[in-house]
């Protein structure tokens, strides 16, 4: 039943100019994980994101979601399989409602065609009705209906953070990328969230890649984690595992403390 | 009267090409500077089907608006996939040669002379008719998925494609109904007016049909339909041939007044319903009353 994916990153390398942000990576994630990659700023972690989402292309190496290749997909058919994130400078629709925002990324499911739009026809309505139910469905089970009719800019920034997971969820992804979802969080909601990202990845049947900084989250949450550190991987494991190594403990844990 | 019934159907008739710019500009957020040379394709290109084949008006229409659409989209796809300002100096390329190729092939468009003795079939009701339609087909676009999907590109192209929207694609449909309804507006102006110079399509005007559109809040269908009512008459209020000079000059002080007060346009964002008006007085009045019995 479940439609987590497979996630095989191998060898993936990126290059921007004399520096390599990515730096030969090869990691596994497997369906229905939580998987946490951590590292310094300027690690080469959003630059990972922004490589399976195909925003950049690779200057070498694939990323492989079950089993397909999905690197040289355009962004909105890597989107479109299933494959949807959140942004570590938050980007949401700023004009539009939570609702909008939600709807909005419905799209891919929205199967009348154009002229079947503009004409309202049965189906129109139809699918309409269903993707607001959806949507509805959705800010409820995380906490946001209350503020669904609010501007997504005016609401304060845990919950545009959460907002931005709804998006993402109402895509029916296979695979979530979270990038720090904890940033600016306060301390009451960054403890929510990780009961929270429990929450999503049982009740949506997703796989979850985690970018975050809070050590406590990532050691609570993810079943297995990568290190990385100036584009390289530096370690991967069990949070146990991770929090053990002394190359890790050297070049991130030691600092953290 | 009819004086007056004129210029309500000539208003009319520009209104449609502003609700067309402001799919392109209010609702999808691209920017063009030459949107008058579309509205100059669909009245040229429909006026010499009328008058070569003695055609009736609605044949010449729909091949100037498939023209219109044809150069709007054939500019489009090279230049919306790339990013930057591209879009916005080819716009205004294509505003320019529009103008210059209907001055310079006199034999086929009477040049600099103008184009004379197109039938006058636009009338008032059918004005009034198919801005209402127009109206409608816009409304029930921006209100169906594609509609949103431009919006999202509006509001952030990354965050757009990273939900599963083709940009360019999405950019084009802004442009493809932009350029019909000019193509629509430019037809019905050609069966109006009788005859058609090439200075009627200048880049003045197609700053005047972006200005209103800003001017009556990007993002807002009724902020452009009020403000087309307003603005396009407005040189028909101030007669004298001073106003008329300084109608530009006005236009400036109300971009100005509204960058000042009312960044995001007269209507902001927002769209004016009988249940928001009625919300209005509802809050008003409820106001009133609390405060009354309250303190
Ligand atoms: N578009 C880009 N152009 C040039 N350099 C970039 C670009 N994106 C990221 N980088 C560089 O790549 C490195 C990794 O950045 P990033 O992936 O954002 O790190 P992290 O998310 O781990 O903090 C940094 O040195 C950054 O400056
Ligand atoms: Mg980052």
């Amino acid at each position: 039943m479940s439609n987590a994916a497979a996630v095989s990153i191998q060898n993936l390398t990126k290059q921007f100019g004399g520096i390599l942000a990515v730096d030969h990576i090869s990691m596994e994630v497997k369906p229905g994980e939580i998987h946490g990659v951590i590292g310094p700023n300027g690690a080469g972690k959003t630059t990972l994101f922004n490589l399976i989402t195909g925003i950049y292309t690779p200057t070498e190496g694939q990323v492989l979601v079950d089993g397909e290749r999905i690197t040289g997909l355009s962004p909105h058919t890597i989107a479109n399989a299933g494959i949807a994130r959140t942004f570590q400078n938050i980007r949401l629709f700023k004009e539009l409602s939570c609702f909008e925002n939600v709807v909005t990324a419905c799209q891919n499911e929205v199967k009348y065609n154009f002229l079947q739009g503009c004409l309202r026809t049965p189906k129109y309505y139809r699918e309409e009705r269903r993707i607001q139910k959806k949507a509805q469905a959705i800010l409820e089970s995380i906490d946001l209906w209350a503020v669904h009719d609010q501007k997504s800019k005016n609401l304060p920034y845990g919950q545009q953070r959460k907002l931005e997971i709804a998006r993402a969820l109402a895509m029916d992804p296979k695979l979530l990328l979270l990038d720090e979802p904890a940033a600016g969080m306060n301390e009451d909601e960054t403890n929510q969230l990780a009961g929270f990202i429990r929450q999503i990845r049982d009740q949506y049947q997703v796989t979850i890649i985690l970018i975050e900084h809070h050590m406590d989250l990532i050691m609570e949450i993810c079943d297995a984690i990568d290190v990385f550190n100036f584009g390289k991987k530096l370690a991967s494991g069990t949070a146990e595992a991770i929090q053990n190594n002394p190359e890790v403990i050297e070049a991130y844990l030691g600092v953290d403390d | 009267m009819t004086y007056w019934i004129g210029v309500i159907t000539v208003t009319g008739i520009w209104m449609i090409a502003i609700l067309g710019i402001s799919v392109l500009t209010g609702f999808t957020g691209l920017f063009s500077m030459g949107h008058a040379g579309f509205i100059a394709i669909g009245s040229y290109v429909c006026a010499l089907v009328s008058k070569t084949f003695a055609a009736p008006m609605w044949i010449g229409i729909p091949c100037g608006m498939a023209g219109a659409i044809l150069v709007g989209v054939l500019i489009g796809i090279p230049t919306l996939k790339l990013k930057g300002d591209y879009f916005v100096i080819a716009t205004l390329g294509i505003g320019e040669i529009v103008k210059l190729l209907i001055e310079n092939v006199p034999q086929i468009t009477g040049g600099a002379r103008g184009l004379t003795d197109i039938p006058r079939s636009t009338t008032f009701p059918l004005v009034l008719i198919i801005c209402v339609l127009c109206v409608v087909f816009v409304r029930f676009f921006l209100t169906s998925k594609h509609g949103r999907n431009g919006i999202a590109v509006r509001e952030d192209e990354v965050a757009a494609r990273a939900i599963g929207i083709n940009v360019a694609r999405q950019k084009l449909i802004g442009m493809a109904i932009s350029c019909g309804l000019c193509g629509l507006s430019g037809g019905l102006l050609a069966h109006y007016m009788g005859y058609l110079y090439p200075t009627m399509f200048t880049m003045a005007k197609s700053n005047e049909l972006i200005l209103t559109v800003i001017l009556g809040g990007k993002g807002s269908l009724t902020g452009t339909i009020l403000a087309s009512l307003i603005l396009v008459p407005l040189p028909e209020f101030l007669r004298t041939e001073a106003a008329q000079e300084w109608r530009m000059v006005l236009y400036g002080v109300l971009v100005v007044f509204v960058i000042i007060f009312r960044p995001s346009g007269f209507m902001g964002d927002r769209e004016l319903s009988i249940k928001g008006i009625f919300r209005f007085f509802k809050n008003r009045f409820g106001k009133k009353a609390e405060g009354g019995v309250g303190k």
